[in-house]
Protein backbone atom coordinates (compact mmCIF):
# COMPACT_ATOMS: atom_id res chain seq x y z
CA UNK A 1 0.00 0.00 0.00
CA UNK A 2 1.00 3.41 -0.79
CA UNK A 3 2.03 5.82 2.02
CA UNK A 4 1.64 9.18 -0.20
CA UNK A 5 -0.94 10.49 -2.62
CA UNK A 6 -0.76 9.36 -6.15
CA UNK A 7 -1.80 11.80 -8.71
CA UNK A 8 -1.38 9.81 -12.10
CA UNK A 9 -2.38 11.36 -15.31
CA UNK A 10 -4.29 14.45 -14.36
CA UNK A 11 -6.25 15.96 -17.53
CA UNK A 12 -8.33 18.11 -17.93
CA UNK A 13 -9.62 19.65 -20.78
CA UNK A 14 -11.88 22.93 -21.18
CA UNK A 15 -13.41 22.37 -25.30
CA UNK A 16 -9.93 22.50 -27.62
CA UNK A 17 -8.05 24.05 -24.30
CA UNK A 18 -5.94 21.70 -22.30
CA UNK A 19 -5.70 23.31 -18.62
CA UNK A 20 -3.87 20.03 -17.13
CA UNK A 21 -1.50 17.95 -19.26
CA UNK A 22 -0.92 14.49 -18.06
CA UNK A 23 0.74 15.41 -14.50
CA UNK A 24 1.80 12.87 -12.06
CA UNK A 25 3.49 13.41 -9.11
CA UNK A 26 3.49 12.64 -5.51
CA UNK A 27 2.97 13.88 -2.39
CA UNK A 28 4.54 12.48 0.51
CA UNK A 29 3.60 12.59 4.42
CA UNK A 30 6.04 14.50 6.71
CA UNK A 31 6.41 17.33 3.90
CA UNK A 32 5.08 20.48 2.92
CA UNK A 33 5.14 20.35 -0.82
CA UNK A 34 4.85 23.92 -3.03
CA UNK A 35 2.95 23.81 -5.46
CA UNK A 36 3.86 26.74 -8.35
CA UNK A 37 3.36 27.98 -11.26
CA UNK A 38 1.99 31.57 -13.09
CA UNK A 39 -1.54 32.92 -13.15
CA UNK A 40 -3.93 30.52 -15.65
CA UNK A 41 -0.94 27.32 -14.91
CA UNK A 42 -3.50 25.10 -13.89
CA UNK A 43 -2.79 24.79 -10.13
CA UNK A 44 -6.48 25.15 -9.11
CA UNK A 45 -8.00 22.60 -11.29
CA UNK A 46 -5.25 19.95 -10.72
CA UNK A 47 -6.07 20.28 -6.91
CA UNK A 48 -9.76 20.20 -7.96
CA UNK A 49 -9.29 16.78 -10.13
CA UNK A 50 -7.41 15.66 -7.43
CA UNK A 51 -10.38 16.28 -5.32
CA UNK A 52 -12.41 14.81 -7.56
CA UNK A 53 -14.18 17.95 -8.08
CA UNK A 54 -13.70 18.18 -11.52
CA UNK A 55 -14.29 15.70 -13.95
CA UNK A 56 -11.17 14.84 -16.14
CA UNK A 57 -8.65 12.46 -16.83
CA UNK A 58 -6.39 10.14 -14.41
CA UNK A 59 -6.62 9.69 -10.59
CA UNK A 60 -5.39 10.32 -7.50
CA UNK A 61 -4.93 8.25 -4.86
CA UNK A 62 -4.65 8.68 -1.21
CA UNK A 63 -2.55 6.13 0.72
CA UNK A 64 -3.26 3.96 -2.44
CA UNK A 65 -7.09 4.64 -2.02
CA UNK A 66 -9.44 6.82 -3.77
CA UNK A 67 -10.82 9.17 -2.17
CA UNK A 68 -14.08 7.69 -2.26
CA UNK A 69 -13.33 4.45 -1.10
CA UNK A 70 -12.88 5.92 2.80
CA UNK A 71 -15.84 5.73 4.66
CA UNK A 72 -14.91 8.94 6.38
CA UNK A 73 -13.25 11.60 3.69
CA UNK A 74 -12.84 14.30 6.22
CA UNK A 75 -10.44 12.31 8.06
CA UNK A 76 -7.97 11.83 4.91
CA UNK A 77 -8.11 15.22 2.94
CA UNK A 78 -8.35 18.67 4.05
CA UNK A 79 -9.35 21.67 1.46
CA UNK A 80 -8.87 25.41 1.01
CA UNK A 81 -9.80 25.58 -2.25
CA UNK A 82 -11.50 29.53 -2.91
CA UNK A 83 -11.36 32.65 -0.71
CA UNK A 84 -14.33 33.11 1.40
CA UNK A 85 -16.50 29.75 0.56
CA UNK A 86 -18.55 29.90 3.54
CA UNK A 87 -22.29 31.56 3.18
CA UNK A 88 -22.37 35.18 4.41
CA UNK A 89 -24.79 35.24 6.95
CA UNK A 90 -24.20 31.72 8.59
CA UNK A 91 -22.08 32.60 11.54
CA UNK A 92 -18.66 30.87 11.39
CA UNK A 93 -18.98 28.47 14.33
CA UNK A 94 -22.24 27.41 12.13
CA UNK A 95 -19.79 27.17 9.30
CA UNK A 96 -17.99 24.76 10.87
CA UNK A 97 -20.67 22.65 12.56
CA UNK A 98 -22.68 22.33 8.83
CA UNK A 99 -19.19 20.56 7.67
CA UNK A 100 -18.71 18.86 10.66
CA UNK A 101 -21.93 17.51 10.65
CA UNK A 102 -21.49 17.17 6.57
CA UNK A 103 -17.94 15.12 7.98
CA UNK A 104 -19.28 12.84 10.51
CA UNK A 105 -16.83 15.19 12.60
CA UNK A 106 -17.97 15.42 16.66
CA UNK A 107 -18.93 19.13 16.85
CA UNK A 108 -16.63 19.71 20.05
CA UNK A 109 -14.19 19.56 17.22
CA UNK A 110 -15.56 23.37 16.06
CA UNK A 111 -14.52 25.26 18.98
CA UNK A 112 -11.18 23.83 19.03
CA UNK A 113 -10.46 24.74 15.49
CA UNK A 114 -11.68 28.05 16.00
CA UNK A 115 -9.21 28.58 18.79
CA UNK A 116 -6.36 27.13 16.53
CA UNK A 117 -6.72 29.76 13.68
CA UNK A 118 -7.64 32.78 16.70
CA UNK A 119 -11.16 32.90 15.51
CA UNK A 120 -12.58 32.28 18.76
CA UNK A 121 -14.19 35.44 19.71
CA UNK A 122 -15.72 35.50 15.98
CA UNK A 123 -17.52 32.49 16.21
CA UNK A 124 -21.14 33.87 16.64
CA UNK A 125 -19.91 36.52 14.08
CA UNK A 126 -21.29 36.45 10.48
CA UNK A 127 -18.40 35.92 7.97
CA UNK A 128 -19.48 38.05 5.46
CA UNK A 129 -18.09 41.46 7.04
CA UNK A 130 -14.80 39.31 7.41
CA UNK A 131 -11.39 40.43 6.29
CA UNK A 132 -9.56 38.47 3.82
CA UNK A 133 -7.01 37.36 6.61
CA UNK A 134 -9.74 36.27 8.89
CA UNK A 135 -11.96 34.50 5.90
CA UNK A 136 -8.59 32.50 5.23
CA UNK A 137 -8.43 31.84 8.74
CA UNK A 138 -11.71 30.56 8.59
CA UNK A 139 -10.97 28.74 5.53
CA UNK A 140 -7.93 27.35 7.20
CA UNK A 141 -10.21 25.73 10.34
CA UNK A 142 -12.42 24.16 7.49
CA UNK A 143 -9.52 22.88 6.59
CA UNK A 144 -8.30 20.64 9.49
CA UNK A 145 -11.48 20.03 10.94
CA UNK A 146 -11.37 16.58 10.32
CA UNK A 147 -7.57 16.55 11.20
CA UNK A 148 -6.92 15.10 7.97
CA UNK A 149 -3.71 13.35 6.96
CA UNK A 150 -3.34 15.78 3.56
CA UNK A 151 -4.19 19.34 3.74
CA UNK A 152 -4.62 20.77 -0.05
CA UNK A 153 -4.54 24.49 0.41
CA UNK A 154 -4.33 26.84 -2.77
CA UNK A 155 -3.02 30.59 -1.73
CA UNK A 156 -3.75 30.41 1.77
CA UNK A 157 -1.59 33.05 2.90
CA UNK A 158 -3.60 35.29 0.43
CA UNK A 159 -5.12 37.97 2.65
CA UNK A 160 -3.01 37.21 5.65
CA UNK A 161 -0.81 40.39 7.61
CA UNK A 162 2.52 39.51 7.97
CA UNK A 163 1.77 38.19 11.39
CA UNK A 164 -0.73 35.68 10.07
CA UNK A 165 2.18 34.33 6.95
CA UNK A 166 4.42 33.80 10.18
CA UNK A 167 1.80 31.79 12.24
CA UNK A 168 0.30 29.94 8.86
CA UNK A 169 3.74 28.69 7.73
CA UNK A 170 4.87 27.54 11.66
CA UNK A 171 1.55 26.03 11.83
CA UNK A 172 2.01 24.29 8.18
CA UNK A 173 5.85 23.54 9.13
CA UNK A 174 4.42 21.84 12.24
CA UNK A 175 1.18 19.89 10.79
CA UNK A 176 3.54 18.12 8.49
CA UNK A 177 5.92 17.12 11.19
CA UNK A 178 3.24 14.95 12.85
CA UNK A 179 3.38 13.15 9.65
CA UNK A 180 0.52 14.98 7.61
CA UNK A 181 1.44 15.93 4.04
CA UNK A 182 1.08 19.70 3.24
CA UNK A 183 0.40 20.84 -0.55
CA UNK A 184 0.17 24.20 -0.60
CA UNK A 185 0.13 26.49 -4.00
CA UNK A 186 1.51 29.75 -3.58
CA UNK A 187 2.32 32.91 -5.38
CA UNK A 188 4.36 34.16 -2.45
CA UNK A 189 7.39 32.44 -3.55
CA UNK A 190 9.55 33.51 -0.63
CA UNK A 191 6.91 31.76 1.55
CA UNK A 192 7.21 28.46 0.05
CA UNK A 193 11.06 28.76 0.22
CA UNK A 194 10.72 29.27 4.03
CA UNK A 195 7.89 26.50 4.32
CA UNK A 196 8.26 23.99 1.77
CA UNK A 197 10.73 21.11 1.80
CA UNK A 198 9.73 19.57 -2.21
CA UNK A 199 8.34 22.01 -4.90
CA UNK A 200 6.28 21.24 -8.30
CA UNK A 201 6.12 23.94 -11.20
CA UNK A 202 3.78 24.18 -13.50
CA UNK A 203 2.90 25.93 -16.76
CA UNK A 204 0.57 25.67 -19.21
CA UNK A 205 -0.79 22.37 -17.46
CA UNK A 206 2.60 20.95 -18.03
CA UNK A 207 4.41 19.61 -15.10
CA UNK A 208 7.94 21.91 -15.16
CA UNK A 209 9.71 20.14 -12.10
CA UNK A 210 9.06 17.82 -9.39
CA UNK A 211 12.04 18.07 -6.84
CA UNK A 212 13.32 19.23 -3.43
CA UNK A 213 13.55 23.17 -3.34
CA UNK A 214 17.17 22.91 -2.12
CA UNK A 215 17.80 20.65 -5.67
CA UNK A 216 15.76 22.93 -7.33
CA UNK A 217 17.30 26.21 -6.52
CA UNK A 218 20.92 24.19 -6.25
CA UNK A 219 20.64 22.95 -9.83
CA UNK A 220 19.32 26.58 -11.49
CA UNK A 221 21.97 28.24 -13.44
CA UNK A 222 21.31 31.33 -11.66
CA UNK A 223 23.59 29.80 -8.53
CA UNK A 224 26.66 31.18 -9.04
CA UNK A 225 29.53 32.01 -6.78
CA UNK A 226 31.18 35.44 -6.11
CA UNK A 227 34.83 35.61 -5.27
CA UNK A 228 37.06 38.46 -4.45
CA UNK A 229 41.01 39.06 -4.21
CA UNK A 230 43.61 41.89 -3.73
CA UNK A 231 45.22 40.56 -6.59
CA UNK A 232 41.67 40.00 -9.21
CA UNK A 233 44.39 40.20 -12.35
CA UNK A 234 46.05 37.06 -11.33
CA UNK A 235 42.76 35.00 -10.40
CA UNK A 236 41.28 35.90 -13.88
CA UNK A 237 44.88 34.78 -15.55
CA UNK A 238 44.48 31.78 -13.40
CA UNK A 239 40.74 31.20 -14.31
CA UNK A 240 41.54 31.33 -17.93
CA UNK A 241 44.23 28.83 -18.09
CA UNK A 242 42.00 26.53 -16.31
CA UNK A 243 39.38 27.66 -18.98
CA UNK A 244 36.16 29.08 -16.52
CA UNK A 245 33.97 31.56 -17.22
CA UNK A 246 33.28 34.56 -15.23
CA UNK A 247 32.19 38.12 -15.23
CA UNK A 248 33.69 41.03 -13.21
CA UNK A 249 30.58 42.22 -10.67
CA UNK A 250 31.27 44.20 -8.10
CA UNK A 251 34.99 44.21 -7.69
CA UNK A 252 34.66 41.16 -8.00
CA UNK A 253 34.26 37.49 -10.24
CA UNK A 254 31.00 35.88 -10.62
CA UNK A 255 31.10 31.94 -11.74
CA UNK A 256 28.81 30.16 -12.46
CA UNK A 257 28.99 25.86 -13.12
CA UNK A 258 31.70 25.75 -10.24
CA UNK A 259 31.80 24.75 -6.97
CA UNK A 260 33.53 27.32 -4.04
CA UNK A 261 36.31 24.16 -3.07
CA UNK A 262 37.79 24.14 -6.95
CA UNK A 263 38.27 28.40 -7.07
CA UNK A 264 39.41 28.07 -3.40
CA UNK A 265 42.18 25.12 -4.15
CA UNK A 266 42.73 27.36 -7.70
CA UNK A 267 43.81 30.39 -5.73
CA UNK A 268 45.52 28.26 -3.04
CA UNK A 269 47.73 26.91 -5.59
CA UNK A 270 48.84 30.24 -7.75
CA UNK A 271 49.35 31.99 -4.35
CA UNK A 272 46.29 34.58 -4.85
CA UNK A 273 45.16 35.71 -1.11
CA UNK A 274 41.34 35.37 -1.39
CA UNK A 275 39.18 38.11 0.47
CA UNK A 276 35.72 36.62 -0.43
CA UNK A 277 34.47 33.39 -1.60
CA UNK A 278 30.59 33.00 -1.38
CA UNK A 279 28.10 31.01 -2.91
CA UNK A 280 25.10 32.83 -4.02
CA UNK A 281 22.54 30.69 -4.81
CA UNK A 282 19.41 31.76 -7.14
CA UNK A 283 15.98 32.76 -5.01
CA UNK A 284 13.36 30.14 -5.55
CA UNK A 285 11.38 33.30 -7.42
CA UNK A 286 14.49 33.26 -9.71
CA UNK A 287 14.21 30.13 -10.55
CA UNK A 288 10.86 30.02 -11.38
CA UNK A 289 10.92 32.64 -13.60
CA UNK A 290 13.71 30.86 -15.44
CA UNK A 291 11.31 27.33 -15.51
CA UNK A 292 8.19 28.83 -16.39
CA UNK A 293 9.75 31.71 -18.64
CA UNK A 294 6.96 31.77 -21.67
CA UNK A 295 4.46 29.60 -19.66
CA UNK A 296 2.63 32.84 -18.42
CA UNK A 297 -1.06 32.14 -19.38
CA UNK A 298 -0.95 36.11 -19.44
CA UNK A 299 1.47 38.36 -20.61
CA UNK A 300 2.29 41.54 -19.75
CA UNK A 301 3.89 44.30 -21.77
CA UNK A 302 5.49 47.70 -20.51
CA UNK A 303 3.91 50.93 -22.27
CA UNK A 304 6.15 52.84 -24.49
CA UNK A 305 6.56 56.71 -23.29
CA UNK A 306 5.14 58.59 -25.56
CA UNK B 1 -26.19 9.35 4.99
CA UNK B 2 -27.19 10.16 8.68
CA UNK B 3 -24.54 13.02 8.62
CA UNK B 4 -25.48 14.24 5.48
CA UNK B 5 -28.90 15.03 6.70
CA UNK B 6 -27.96 16.44 9.81
CA UNK B 7 -25.40 18.86 7.73
CA UNK B 8 -28.67 19.89 4.70
CA UNK B 9 -31.19 20.31 8.17
CA UNK B 10 -28.28 22.85 9.47
CA UNK B 11 -27.97 24.12 6.06
CA UNK B 12 -31.61 25.15 6.18
CA UNK B 13 -31.87 26.68 9.98
CA UNK B 14 -28.49 28.20 9.92
CA UNK B 15 -29.27 31.27 7.24
CA UNK B 16 -31.51 34.54 7.85
CA UNK B 17 -33.12 33.98 4.09
CA UNK B 18 -34.96 30.76 5.52
CA UNK B 19 -36.74 32.69 8.73
CA UNK B 20 -36.97 35.87 6.73
CA UNK B 21 -39.37 33.81 3.87
CA UNK B 22 -40.78 32.19 6.75
CA UNK B 23 -41.91 35.27 8.65
CA UNK B 24 -42.54 36.57 5.41
CA UNK B 25 -45.23 33.74 4.38
CA UNK B 26 -46.69 33.63 8.00
CA UNK B 27 -47.40 37.08 7.71
CA UNK B 28 -49.04 36.84 4.79
CA UNK B 29 -50.96 34.12 5.47
CA UNK B 30 -51.94 36.25 8.98
CA UNK B 31 -52.84 38.99 6.75
CA UNK B 32 -55.03 36.88 4.27
CA UNK B 33 -56.45 34.75 6.39
CA UNK B 34 -57.54 36.33 9.42
CA UNK B 35 -58.06 39.66 7.61
CA UNK B 36 -58.93 39.04 4.43
CA UNK B 37 -60.92 35.38 4.63
CA UNK B 38 -62.14 36.15 8.19
CA UNK B 39 -63.19 39.97 9.27
CA UNK B 40 -62.95 41.05 5.25
CA UNK B 41 -64.98 37.66 4.45
CA UNK B 42 -67.15 38.14 1.72
CA UNK B 43 -71.12 37.36 2.32
CA UNK B 44 -71.52 34.55 0.06
CA UNK B 45 -68.87 32.68 1.36
CA UNK B 46 -70.16 32.72 5.33
CA UNK B 47 -73.07 30.89 3.91
CA UNK B 48 -70.79 28.34 1.61
CA UNK B 49 -69.68 25.01 3.67
CA UNK B 50 -66.80 24.65 1.58
CA UNK B 51 -65.38 28.34 2.30
CA UNK B 52 -62.95 27.42 4.93
CA UNK B 53 -61.79 24.44 2.97
CA UNK B 54 -61.14 26.71 0.10
CA UNK B 55 -58.80 28.50 2.01
CA UNK B 56 -57.07 25.77 2.86
CA UNK B 57 -56.41 25.18 -0.81
CA UNK B 58 -55.55 29.08 -1.41
CA UNK B 59 -53.44 29.53 1.68
CA UNK B 60 -51.17 26.52 0.32
CA UNK B 61 -51.38 27.91 -3.28
CA UNK B 62 -49.28 30.79 -2.52
CA UNK B 63 -47.26 29.24 0.88
CA UNK B 64 -45.53 26.42 -1.33
CA UNK B 65 -44.45 28.98 -3.57
CA UNK B 66 -42.38 30.24 -0.48
CA UNK B 67 -41.51 26.43 0.65
CA UNK B 68 -40.06 26.11 -3.36
CA UNK B 69 -37.80 29.48 -2.78
CA UNK B 70 -36.02 27.91 0.23
CA UNK B 71 -35.39 24.93 -1.06
CA UNK B 72 -34.01 26.67 -4.28
CA UNK B 73 -31.54 28.35 -2.13
CA UNK B 74 -30.79 25.17 0.05
CA UNK B 75 -28.97 24.29 -3.60
CA UNK B 76 -28.10 27.61 -5.27
CA UNK B 77 -26.05 29.07 -2.60
CA UNK B 78 -23.95 26.03 -2.36
CA UNK B 79 -22.98 27.19 -5.91
CA UNK B 80 -22.63 30.97 -5.02
CA UNK B 81 -20.87 30.93 -2.03
CA UNK B 82 -18.43 27.49 -3.18
CA UNK B 83 -19.60 25.85 -0.47
CA UNK B 84 -20.42 22.74 -2.68
CA UNK B 85 -16.55 22.12 -2.50
CA UNK B 86 -16.95 20.93 1.13
CA UNK B 87 -20.68 19.44 0.29
CA UNK B 88 -19.11 16.95 -2.18
CA UNK B 89 -15.45 16.09 -0.78
CA UNK B 90 -16.97 15.71 3.12
CA UNK B 91 -19.45 12.84 1.54
CA UNK B 92 -18.48 9.50 0.38
CA UNK B 93 -20.51 9.73 -2.74
CA UNK B 94 -21.99 13.10 -4.36
CA UNK B 95 -25.77 11.12 -4.64
CA UNK B 96 -25.92 11.58 -0.91
CA UNK B 97 -25.77 15.46 -0.89
CA UNK B 98 -28.28 15.40 -3.40
CA UNK B 99 -30.90 12.68 -1.73
CA UNK B 100 -29.86 14.49 1.62
CA UNK B 101 -31.13 17.84 0.05
CA UNK B 102 -34.54 15.88 -1.25
CA UNK B 103 -35.20 14.33 2.11
CA UNK B 104 -34.77 17.46 3.81
CA UNK B 105 -36.90 19.57 1.56
CA UNK B 106 -39.32 16.25 1.77
CA UNK B 107 -39.73 16.97 5.38
CA UNK B 108 -39.57 20.58 5.41
CA UNK B 109 -42.15 20.86 2.67
CA UNK B 110 -44.73 18.29 4.33
CA UNK B 111 -44.38 19.67 8.05
CA UNK B 112 -45.01 23.56 6.35
CA UNK B 113 -48.08 22.53 4.29
CA UNK B 114 -49.24 20.81 7.24
CA UNK B 115 -48.73 24.13 9.70
CA UNK B 116 -50.06 26.53 6.87
CA UNK B 117 -52.98 24.52 5.94
CA UNK B 118 -54.02 23.86 9.44
CA UNK B 119 -53.96 27.60 10.49
CA UNK B 120 -55.60 29.11 7.38
CA UNK B 121 -59.29 27.93 8.22
CA UNK B 122 -58.49 28.59 12.09
CA UNK B 123 -57.01 32.23 10.89
CA UNK B 124 -60.40 32.95 8.81
CA UNK B 125 -62.60 31.75 11.53
CA UNK B 126 -61.03 33.81 14.18
CA UNK B 127 -60.92 36.95 12.10
CA UNK B 128 -64.85 36.28 10.98
CA UNK B 129 -65.48 35.81 14.65
CA UNK B 130 -63.55 39.00 15.84
CA UNK B 131 -66.17 40.93 13.37
CA UNK B 132 -69.07 39.07 14.69
CA UNK B 133 -69.46 36.81 11.52
CA UNK B 134 -70.06 33.57 11.56
CA UNK B 135 -69.65 30.59 8.67
CA UNK B 136 -72.25 28.36 8.40
CA UNK B 137 -71.06 24.78 9.71
CA UNK B 138 -68.19 23.25 7.64
CA UNK B 139 -67.22 20.56 5.68
CA UNK B 140 -64.06 19.45 5.23
CA UNK B 141 -63.11 16.08 3.17
CA UNK B 142 -59.90 15.38 4.92
CA UNK B 143 -58.72 12.83 2.51
CA UNK B 144 -58.93 14.85 -0.30
CA UNK B 145 -57.99 18.09 1.08
CA UNK B 146 -54.92 16.04 3.03
CA UNK B 147 -53.45 14.85 -0.28
CA UNK B 148 -53.81 16.76 -2.79
CA UNK B 149 -52.52 19.91 -0.83
CA UNK B 150 -49.57 17.59 0.75
CA UNK B 151 -48.68 17.20 -2.76
CA UNK B 152 -48.55 20.03 -4.11
CA UNK B 153 -46.46 21.54 -1.27
CA UNK B 154 -44.43 18.93 -1.75
CA UNK B 155 -44.26 18.54 -5.52
CA UNK B 156 -43.49 22.80 -5.61
CA UNK B 157 -40.59 22.06 -3.29
CA UNK B 158 -38.94 19.32 -4.95
CA UNK B 159 -39.25 21.61 -8.46
CA UNK B 160 -37.80 24.19 -6.83
CA UNK B 161 -34.83 22.11 -5.85
CA UNK B 162 -35.16 20.14 -9.33
CA UNK B 163 -34.71 23.86 -11.20
CA UNK B 164 -31.88 24.81 -8.82
CA UNK B 165 -30.37 21.68 -9.54
CA UNK B 166 -30.19 22.19 -13.24
CA UNK B 167 -29.59 25.93 -13.40
CA UNK B 168 -27.02 26.30 -10.08
CA UNK B 169 -27.21 29.83 -10.57
CA UNK B 170 -29.25 31.55 -7.69
CA UNK B 171 -30.79 34.15 -9.95
CA UNK B 172 -31.19 32.29 -12.77
CA UNK B 173 -32.90 29.49 -10.69
CA UNK B 174 -34.93 31.83 -8.77
CA UNK B 175 -36.00 33.67 -11.89
CA UNK B 176 -36.58 30.24 -13.56
CA UNK B 177 -39.21 29.55 -10.32
CA UNK B 178 -41.33 32.44 -10.73
CA UNK B 179 -41.83 32.50 -14.60
CA UNK B 180 -41.89 29.02 -15.00
CA UNK B 181 -45.50 28.47 -13.77
CA UNK B 182 -46.83 31.51 -14.84
CA UNK B 183 -45.19 33.59 -17.79
CA UNK B 184 -43.87 30.25 -19.67
CA UNK B 185 -46.87 28.16 -19.30
CA UNK B 186 -48.83 31.15 -19.80
CA UNK B 187 -47.76 31.83 -23.35
CA UNK B 188 -47.60 28.06 -24.04
CA UNK B 189 -51.29 27.83 -22.89
CA UNK B 190 -52.09 30.17 -26.31
CA UNK B 191 -51.16 27.53 -28.27
CA UNK B 192 -51.52 24.00 -26.17
CA UNK B 193 -55.45 25.12 -24.98
CA UNK B 194 -56.84 22.28 -22.95
CA UNK B 195 -53.58 20.35 -23.45
CA UNK B 196 -51.75 22.91 -21.19
CA UNK B 197 -52.81 20.97 -18.49
CA UNK B 198 -50.38 18.09 -20.07
CA UNK B 199 -46.98 21.04 -18.64
CA UNK B 200 -45.65 20.34 -15.37
CA UNK B 201 -46.96 23.66 -13.19
CA UNK B 202 -50.14 23.40 -14.34
CA UNK B 203 -50.70 20.04 -13.54
CA UNK B 204 -49.58 20.89 -10.50
CA UNK B 205 -51.71 23.29 -10.26
CA UNK B 206 -54.44 21.01 -10.98
CA UNK B 207 -53.97 18.83 -8.19
CA UNK B 208 -55.55 21.22 -5.90
CA UNK B 209 -58.20 22.29 -8.46
CA UNK B 210 -56.34 25.88 -9.15
CA UNK B 211 -55.23 27.11 -12.49
CA UNK B 212 -56.45 28.27 -15.53
CA UNK B 213 -60.16 27.72 -16.68
CA UNK B 214 -59.37 26.68 -19.84
CA UNK B 215 -57.71 23.19 -18.38
CA UNK B 216 -58.54 23.10 -14.71
CA UNK B 217 -61.06 19.82 -15.61
CA UNK B 218 -59.45 18.74 -18.32
CA UNK B 219 -58.03 15.87 -16.60
CA UNK B 220 -58.68 14.30 -12.90
CA UNK B 221 -56.39 16.15 -9.67
CA UNK B 222 -54.89 11.97 -9.44
CA UNK B 223 -53.73 11.59 -13.61
CA UNK B 224 -53.08 15.88 -12.79
CA UNK B 225 -50.36 14.58 -9.98
CA UNK B 226 -49.18 11.43 -12.72
CA UNK B 227 -48.92 14.06 -15.11
CA UNK B 228 -46.29 16.11 -12.55
CA UNK B 229 -44.66 12.95 -11.18
CA UNK B 230 -43.70 11.66 -14.46
CA UNK B 231 -41.98 15.55 -14.87
CA UNK B 232 -40.35 15.22 -11.48
CA UNK B 233 -39.14 11.90 -12.18
CA UNK B 234 -37.28 12.53 -16.04
CA UNK B 235 -36.38 15.86 -14.73
CA UNK B 236 -35.37 14.45 -11.71
CA UNK B 237 -33.25 11.79 -13.07
CA UNK B 238 -31.13 14.68 -15.86
CA UNK B 239 -30.58 16.45 -12.46
CA UNK B 240 -28.99 13.51 -10.44
CA UNK B 241 -26.69 12.62 -14.11
CA UNK B 242 -25.58 16.36 -13.95
CA UNK B 243 -24.67 16.55 -10.47
CA UNK B 244 -22.82 13.39 -10.46
CA UNK B 245 -21.34 14.23 -14.10
CA UNK B 246 -21.11 18.23 -13.95
CA UNK B 247 -17.83 20.04 -12.99
CA UNK B 248 -18.71 21.11 -8.97
CA UNK B 249 -18.35 25.01 -9.63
Amino acid sequence: MYTMLKATNLTKHYGKKVAVDNISFNIEPGKVTGFLGPNGAGKSTTMRLMLGLDNGGGSTTYDGKHLYDYDQPSKVVGILLELKAFHPTRTSRNHLKVLADAGNIPNTRVDEVLEIVGLSDQAKKRPGKFSLGMSQRLGIAAAILGQPKYLLLDEPANGLDPEGIVWLREFLKAYADKGNAVFVSSHLLSEISQMADNVIVIGKGKLIANTSVKQLVSGSVRSSIFVRSAKLDQLEKALKERKLAYEKVDGGLKLSGVKTDEVGKLAFKAGITVLELANHSASLEEVFLELTAGSEEFQTRQDKPS
Amino acid sequence: MISNIKAELRKVFTVRSTYFILAFVLGLEILFGFYGSGWRVNPQDLHNPMALSDDVTAAINFVSVFVALIATLLVAHEYRYNTIMYSLTLSKRRSRVLFAKVLVISVFAIIFTLVAGTLSPLLSAWGADAHHLHFVPQTFHYGTLLWRNLFFGWGYAMAGLLIATLIRNQIGAIVALFIAPTTIEGILSLLLKRNTVYLPFSALHTVIGQGMDTYRNAITPLHAAMVFSAYLLGGGIIAWILFLKRDAN
